[in-house]
């Protein structure tokens, strides 16, 4: 048996591991370094931006200019610290809405994978007919039906990309409910749940991991298009309605590329970082055999 | 298992599906806090006539499962009830745009698995060489983009050359079918390129995996030893084989893809299933928004029936 | 001589560094002749058939020697050129049957392909049509070609492989461990189909295989090949009854006989080096338990050993004791 002091060592030799195959691959560098300075925003931005993200400080729609680098929205207000404000909602709506997706898509994942003929194909029968619904169309509805909160996105969010998180958790669990640990575990006697929670699950966590890095962007692009719809919550500042209050002030025609850019630069930055993260460590806790 | 009993099979699932979305599409309205489509009804002011129109169409003083037939009763007969924002009939508003959306829609479908199977043919064919790196690089950068904004952008960039608004110019009505025909052409061509650009992205990806998997198969070390020349090998065996995963995936990103088209229809003033989905959304028009799901999900349906079927075609090892 | 290789070198190009897959490697083929190539995985002999027909993967070279084909060097061919020498004039079987058709053909079509790629004039029709014969001769049934491979058993996929290989009667054969997969019986009819087929079409051939008992039965002379290097060649007697190198000494001994007395079977300790950085001198000499200096020094090159057809590449081969008991 394994003495308390070897697991430790276990666990910090774990994390250098990590570290250095991060330090091989430069890009999920890169991915962590963004992150962090969005995260670095996110804290800090009442320290950071120069004005009230609500106030009116300047004219309306104002070109670049030195007091406000981004210029002004329709209403006066400062873009720049608009911008820097976003990024909370951004954040903390991508995260948990990823997390809701998450977590439904990986019980109906599991369950459908370890339970098999009978209620597991039901389950995937299921799980295939919500992916026939597009989903922009399902969260354009629901968040209509809803209401505007922030606690509605995210469930919104998170209600329609849970599918194909299932999806890829099913058949893990499929090929894992054939391997010889299984299948040993039935023939001592241990119940459904313990052979879930005890081996199935530890087995299934590195792909759902990295998967669910992965489903962040997507969330975080999901949000700011339903705040672009106008189905956002008016009260918070999101990049979402930063890009729609643009486009419905003909920032296009008018040519105001400082209004529209930088909020749709952000969201590509934040998506991208997670992206390289979550690639990285699917390179890293799912490692593939090389011919 | 032959294709014929295959397509059968699939036709059924198919049906199977349709009752899911039917039902679904019905419930979701109606058991919402607050039966919005009920406390609508009653809470704006309507005329005699629709106010009768509505309980021909909802009975709203009826059991829950009776309104359900009779749900399934007005879509047979292609009755989508009334329009709360417009106040005239939803059907007829919504089908005349589907044919935009589905020229849309298909348009972009076509030009994103072509490219992106050609694109990802380059890049697994030089795997990890320069090309490869950049082309996968833009693939991610472009995939972290939302449609709208790449469609504002590419509105703004494009402004003077390209139409950025509408299907039509109106002015040209009694011109030549060619010139017409042109000047669709012009109006779809940023739309299209807006709501592929995600999704070449995705197929490059698929396709390029595949193929890099593909090469190291012996099949094609038989094809090298039998002299087949490398774009004989290509055309005759990788390509087949790298569009599977592709077009088994086209059906789910089929779904993803009408996404971005709502998108690209509400930055273009496409007059389209989409964006009179926006519209309909903003005002809450319960009516319209459940008529245009109902459309948008059956496309959906239909789309992913095809590609199951190209799939069998594609690959004999298929079974049910 | 109808095929002759001459000390052939063949270089990987891996992370690592440069690995020398097959070094200074000679062999040569007759008319109708069946050379048995033995080893261990990963000695080589997958690669050296590979050379032959230039289909190396792509870190893979060929850096030196000659592959001499009725008197035109392979090597210093023109990609074009050598695209006319393969199949028509050498073809090969792989080890995966499995995968060596294209999922998504009917297997007649792609025999047929191999036809039609070097006889330009041929219809469609012609070719099917001694597609069709081909794998009668092998003994298929004609009308399996319109199946699809994952419709054949292994068995049937290999012999539809040996059509494959046959249809433009090349002079050589390569046949690379083309029966891993199969169960014994299959083995043995796979292998009696491809003697009846060198009878018939006087075909040469070279087997590729790591299975000793194989080779003796269907090879006239052997070559063993170890870490890349060539180490000992002749007839299967003279292999069999007087090998010379401790090597093939310690593979034979590894063989338990039914007829004689019970004998401890000894495992040749350690393991074949690396490619990246091979020990000096013969490859062999870390596990030889009678290896001297002069092993060490430079690698010993393949010299006669009474008949003109058994040579081996040893210092030691007058050494006249049991070296593995």
């Amino acid at each position: 048996m394994e003495s308390v002091r070897s697991r430790r060592w276990l666990r910090i030799s774990g994390f250098l591991n990590f570290w250095r195959v991060f330090r091989k691959n430069p890009l999920g560098l890169i991915g962590v370094v963004i992150l962090a300075c969005f995260l670095f925003i996110a804290i800090f931005c009442p320290v950071l931006s120069p004005y009230d993200p609500e106030a009116t400080v300047g004219e309306i729609a104002a070109p670049s200019s030195p007091a406000n680098i981004f210029g002004t929205d329709q209403l006066g207000r400062d873009n720049f610290s608009r911008v820097l404000y976003g990024t909370r909602i951004s954040l903390i709506l991508g995260i948990t809405a990823a997390a809701i997706a998450v977590f439904i898509g990986t019980t109906i994942g599991v369950a459908s994978g370890y339970f098999g003929k009978g209620s597991g194909e039901i389950l995937m029968r299921f799980t295939d007919m919500f992916l026939v619904l597009p989903q922009l169309a399902l969260m354009i509805i629901l968040a209509a039906l809803l209401g505007r909160s922030i606690y509605i996105i995210m469930m919104v969010v998170g209600v329609t990309v849970w599918p194909l998180m299932a999806r890829i958790v099913r058949s893990e669990v499929l090929s894992l409910k054939q391997r010889p640990f299984v299948e040993r575990a039935v023939s001592i006697g241990c119940g459904d749940f313990h052979i879930v929670l005890k081996h199935i699950l530890p087995n299934v966590l590195p792909l759902i991991t990295a998967n669910a890095i992965l489903t962040i962007p997507w969330a975080i692009i999901s949000e700011s298009t339903l705040s672009f719809i106008g189905l956002g919550d008016p009260t918070v500042v999101s990049w979402g309605s930063i890009l729609t209050s643009a486009f419905k002030n003909s920032a296009i025609m008018l040519g105001l590329w400082h209004w529209f850019i930088p909020p749709g630069l952000a969201i590509v930055l934040l998506c991208v970082s997670f992206a390289l993260i979550g690639h990285v460590a699917d390179e890293v806790l799912n490692p593939r055999l090389r011919r | 298992m032959n294709m014929r009993k295959y397509v059968i099979r699939r036709f059924i699932d198919s049906i199977g599906t349709l009752f899911f979305i039917t039902v679904f599409n019905f419930f979701l309205f109606r058991l919402m806090p607050g039966d919005p489509i009920a406390l609508m009804i009653r809470t704006r002011r309507f005329t005699q006539s629709m106010v009768a129109r509505f309980e021909q169409i909802y009975g709203l003083d009826k059991p829950m499962w009776q309104q359900f037939f009779m749900y399934i009763k007005n879509l047979l007969t292609f009755d989508l009830g009334l329009s709360f924002a417009y106040q005239t009939e939803a059907g007829p508003l919504i089908l005349e745009k589907v044919g935009n959306s589905i020229l849309l829609l298909v348009t972009a479908i076509i030009l994103a698995l072509t490219i992106g199977t050609l694109l990802g043919l380059l890049a697994g064919w030089f795997h990890g060489k320069p090309i490869d790196l950049s082309l996968i690089g833009t693939s991610l950068f472009f995939y972290c983009m939302p449609t709208f904004w790449i469609a504002m952008v590419f509105a703004a960039s494009f402004a003077g050359i390209l139409p950025i608004s509408g299907m039509r110019t109106l002015t040209l009505y009694n011109a030549s079918w060619f010139v017409r025909l042109l000047d669709l052409v012009k109006h779809i061509m940023l739309p299209t390129i807006v709501i592929t650009i995600l999704y070449i992205g995705e197929m490059l990806i698929l396709a390029r995996n595949e193929v890099s998997n593909i090469l190291t198969q012996d099949y094609i070390n038989t094809a090298r030893a039998k002299g087949l020349r490398p774009r004989q090998i290509i055309f005759r065996h990788v390509l087949r084989n790298a569009s599977l995963p592709l077009v088994s995936m086209g059906g789910i990103s089929f779904a993803f893809l009408v996404g971005g088209s709502i998108q690209a229809e509400i930055i273009f003033s496409w007059p389209g299933v989409g964006r009179l989905m926006y519209n309909a959304a903003l005002a809450r028009d319960y009516t319209v928004l459940q008529g245009c799901f109902y459309v948008l999900s059956l496309t959906v349906l239909i789309v992913n029936f095809l590609t199951d079927i190209a799939y069998k075609y594609l690959d004999p090892r298929v079974e049910y | 001589m109808l095929f002759e290789i001459k000390d052939l070198q063949v270089e990987y190009s891996v992370p690592g560094g440069i690995a020398e897959a097959v070094n200074k490697a000679s062999l040569n083929v007759a008319e109708g002749e069946s050379l048995g190539l033995a080893g261990e995985s990963g000695c080589g002999k997958t690669t050296l058939g590979n050379a032959i027909l230039r289909i190396l993967p792509g870190g893979g070279q060929i850096t030196g020697g000659r592959i001499d084909l009725n008197g035109v060097d392979l090597v210093k061919l023109r990609e074009e050129e050598m695209r006319q020498v393969r199949w028509r004039d050498i073809s090969m079987i792989f080890q995966g049957a499995m995968n060596s058709f294209d999922p998504t053909m009917i297997i007649e079509n792609q025999i047929a392909e191999g036809i039609l790629i070097h006889q330009r004039g041929t219809s469609k029709e012609t070719a099917l049509k001694r597609t069709r014969e081909l794998l009668g001769l092998c003994e298929i049934s004609p009308l399996l070609g319109k199946r699809y491979p994952h419709e054949l058993s292994g068995g049937m996929k290999q012999r539809a492989c040996i059509a494959m290989a046959l249809a433009l009667q090349p002079k050589l054969l390569i046949a690379d461990e083309i029966t891993t997969a199969l169960d014994v019986m299959t083995q043995a009819q796979i292998f009696t189909l491809l003697r009846d087929m060198r009878r018939k079409f006087s075909l040469s051939m070279i087997i590729v295989s790591h299975d000793l008992t194989v080779l003796a039965k269907n090879c006239d002379r052997l070559a063993i090949m170890y870490a890349g290097h060539i180490v000992e060649v002749g007839t299967i007697e003279d292999i069999f009854e007087h090998p010379q190198h401790p090597y093939v000494k310690g593979l034979l001994f590894c063989i338990p006989s039914f007829a004689g007395d019970r004998e401890i079977i000894a495992a040749i300790k350690g393991a074949p080096p690396s490619l990246l950085d091979p020990p000096r001198g013969c490859p062999f000499h870390p596990r030889c338990p009678i290896s001297i200096p002069e092993c060490e020094v430079e690698v010993p090159q393949l010299v006669s050993v009474n008949t003109n057809n058994h040579s081996v590449a040893c210092y030691r081969k007058d050494y006249k004791g049991d070296i593995w008991k």
